[in-house]
């Protein structure tokens, strides 16, 4: 028997804009039974996470939705055993809004890096996965934006790149797969930033099985 | 312009000059015909009104002879005979009267000789022409079958380059400064793949990770093993372990650990075979180590640079007999045959003395027992976190190993032991799921005390390792210093109750006392609920009237 315990925290940030409206409920129904993927995928293997929980941020566009309604943030479940709050939370969220092309999806990441990441384990990994199937609005933008923007977001990329590389997360720990189109600035992301891994996606596709087993491969390979 | 476009406006040009030249000769050559037709016919018509119109037969003898005069034909036999032996057989009969006639028809009525040309003149042309004419014609031909050769094999060259050239079907992005990038080939015109087709022929078919060491190079030490297990059986993408002797005083150990991660992806050799790219990368090292060991090349081992650049153009080289499926993934981290590398050299070069060299890239690691110090690290693993108690307890992402990507450095360290000393090389599967670094120390000693000869320390060792390890685990073990398993035994012996009592047993109690209070909070917080429960309960009892 493992003489070490594996904790795996999982934040998934989700574009909840219209153009997700085909494959939101495939989104959803992947997310719910994630826990049981991931189990299976890590007997094949004959490995073993001791805890997993797991976290959603809901995000749209906050130039266009408004902050309250462009970056929605749950806390960490455990899974199995709260997968009733999951999917009540899975299932309160539909596709609407985003206006113009760009999403508020680097405020998203920059949410999830500031999750209550666990300290628990002998062994974690701290990953965020990023669905989305537009390119981001950069981060200079919210300096001339009057309206209401979240606290302590980096003001630029490489403020960004910084929070990424700094300690706001475990550097051990963290991992960052991003699902989305070859657009800026997630190919530049994935260039730069150590531990982050692109998968490109179609637009207007979003997710498909695959992406969901590349998720698995990385958490089962990196354990 | 390209050399085929300017060839075959030559070519084009050539052909419609001769085509001329000889559609304008073949006029004249008609035109010739024609007036001698039309006399003919004249003359045919005038013979005929002064013939006997009920004697056709001495029109039809007639008409021979004078076919027979105007092209002279010596030998006509051969082209007229047909006609002859059709005519029936009442002409013959009347030969005499047609001749008869016919001298009336040359020598009273008919010269011709100042209206047409005569037969031999004109037979003559025309033989003159046909002659030119073929003689034009031979070469025009030659000419044409050369330039119809020449065309089909520069269409081949051309066609064959066309299919080599990597901007065939691509896919041609705009970028921002308006110069075109290739993002992506695709041979839109067939399923199949031009560049993989033509690739496949040159990937050089083998095998791997089946190379040995042989008899002369095969470890001749007094006490070594190696370690070789699997996760899943045949799905382990650690390569075999090396223990050789590459002289009687050079002992070299490795192992090589393909990285699951960043090597996940399935690629396929020239061979069929099929395997993650961490597998093959793993045992494309594992068969050059072996084949450097066999060679006796173990100054190679001492130059980290030149090993480098071997590896580093093997690697290139053997990425070529392998065909990549492209995963899509955009990262920092290369991922092309992705390995760790551990190995140490050993010279036992004087009595006392061994002098070490430690090599290595990634997380594999290289051990040096003593009985002063322990299990000693001989290599800093190539993570991220390099603060000494992250790296021995925690998995921080690694920041180099090989990979067909050149992008790579090879650790090296001079060392120098006394003997006795045990040395080991070992993958992470080995040490990393041990609570604690000390905890694998424990084990191999605590194996070592427990066994009664070398196969039996092998033997407990591999079952310790297999029953905590998450992963594929390789370790390679040789001892320099004791000539009997029993001496190396009685040297170690109590060092494991050492390390137990001092490190292990302390952190046992501390987990087991942390379990303990967890119990207990759990124990406390279950009777806090059921107390407020109980409370809340007696409270609504006293305040809520019916």
């Amino acid at each position: 028997m493992s003489q070490i315990s594996y904790h795996v925290d999982i934040t998934m940030c989700i574009d909840a804009t219209l153009s997700m409206q085909p494959v939101i409920n495939m989104v959803k129904e992947n997310a719910l039974n994630f826990d049981e993927r991931l189990k299976a995928a890590l007997a094949e293997k004959e490995k073993n996470v001791d805890k997993l929980r797991m976290k959603l941020i809901f995000f749209r566009d906050i130039y266009h939705d408004g902050l309250d309604e462009a970056l929605m943030e749950t806390d960490f479940v455990e899974l199995p055993n709260e997968k009733e709050t999951f999917r009540d939370w899975l299932d309160s969220v539909t596709a609407s809004g985003g206006g113009d092309l760009p999403e508020s999806s680097l405020e998203a990441l920059a949410a999830a890096m500031k999750s209550d990441w666990t300290r628990e384990g002998d062994k974690r990994r701290h990953l965020i996965v990023m669905f989305t199937d537009d390119a981001a609005h950069p981060l200079e933008k919210s300096a001339s934006f009057g309206g209401e923007y979240p606290e302590g977001m980096p003001k630029d990329f490489s403020e960004f790149v910084e929070m990424w590389e700094g300690q706001t997360m475990d550097d051990v720990a963290k991992r960052m797969l991003i699902f989305a189109p070859n657009k800026d600035p997630w190919p530049t992301i994935a260039e730069t930033c150590d531990e982050v891994f692109m998968i490109e996606s179609q637009a207007g596709k979003g997710l498909v099985d695959k992406h969901w087993d590349e998720i698995l491969k990385g958490i089962v390979n990196s354990v | 312009m390209s050399r085929f476009k300017i060839f075959f406006y030559i070519f084009f040009i050539v052909f419609f000059f001769f085509q001329k030249s000889l559609l304008a000769e073949n006029d004249q050559l008609k035109s010739n015909f024609s007036s001698q037709l039309v006399s003919l016919e004249i003359e045919l018509k005038n013979i005929k009104n002064q013939l006997n119109p009920n004697d056709e037969n001495a029109f039809y003898f007639i008409v021979i002879d004078l076919l027979n005069e105007i092209f002279n034909i010596q030998e006509n036999t051969s082209a007229l005979d047909p006609i002859i032996n059709e005519a029936p057989e009442s002409i013959e009969e009347t030969e005499d009267s047609f001749i008869q006639g016919e001298e009336t028809f040359q020598s009273e009525n008919y010269d011709t000789s100042n209206e047409i040309i005569s037969p031999e003149e004109f037979n003559n042309d025309l033989k003159q022409e046909t002659n030119y004419l073929s003689t034009k014609n031979f070469f025009l031909y030659i000419f044409l079958a050369a330039t119809v050769i020449l065309s089909v094999f520069f269409i081949i060259k051309f066609a064959q380059r066309k299919s080599l050239d990597p901007r065939r079907n691509s896919r041609i992005k705009i970028n921002t400064d308006n110069e075109p990038t290739i993002i992506e080939e695709v041979d839109i015109l067939s399923s199949k793949d031009t560049k993989s087709e033509n690739k496949n022929q040159s990937r050089e078919i083998k095998t791997y990770g089946q190379s040995l060491i042989n008899d002369e190079s095969d470890f001749k030490g007094e006490i070594g093993f190696t370690i070789f297990t699997e996760k899943k059986v045949k799905k382990g993408e650690d390569s075999k372990p090396i223990l050789s002797s590459i002289s009687n005083l050079e002992t070299f150990l490795s192992v090589c650990d393909g990285l699951g991660g960043a090597g996940a992806a399935e690629i396929t050799a020239a061979s069929g075979q099929k395997n993650t790219g961490a597998y093959f990368g793993a045992n494309i090292l594992y068969d050059f180590l072996v084949e450097k060991c066999n060679e006796k090349k173990s100054s190679l081992f001492e130059d980290p640079d030149q090993l480098k650049n071997e590896i580093k153009i093997l690697f290139e080289s053997e990425s070529e007999n392998f065909e990549f499926t492209s995963t899509g993934i955009i990262s920092k981290k290369p991922s092309k045959l992705p390995t760790t590398f551990a190995g140490m050299k050993i010279t036992n070069s004087e009595k006392n003395i061994l002098s070490v060299i430690s090599l290595w890239a990634g997380d594999s690691r290289n051990y040096a027992i003593t009985l002063e110090n322990g299990l000693q690290m001989c290599s800093i693993d190539d993570v991220k976190d390099q603060d000494p108690i992250e790296l021995l307890t925690s998995d921080s992402p690694m920041n180099n190993y090989i990979n067909a990507e050149g992008k790579f450095s090879i650790n090296f360290k001079k060392l120098e032991f006394n003997k006795p000393v045990i040395f080991l090389t070992a993958t992470d599967g080995c040490f990393s799921y041990f609570s604690s670094p000390m905890y694998f120390e424990f084990i191999i000693l605590k194996a070592l005390e427990e066994s009664k000869n070398v196969d039996g320390w092998k033997k407990k060792l591999q079952e310790e390792i297999q029953s905590v390890t998450q992963d594929d685990a390789t370790l390679s073990l040789c001892t320099f210093g004791w000539d009997s398993y029993q001496n190396l035994q009685q040297t170690f012996s109590g060092k494991s109750q050492l390390i137990y009592d001092q490190y292990i047993k302390p952190s046992k109690d501390s987990i087991d006392e942390l379990d303990r209070l967890k119990e207990q909070l759990k124990t406390h917080e279950d009777l806090h609920k059921k107390n407020i429960k109980t409370g809340i309960s007696n409270y609504i009892k006293n305040r809520i009237k019916n």
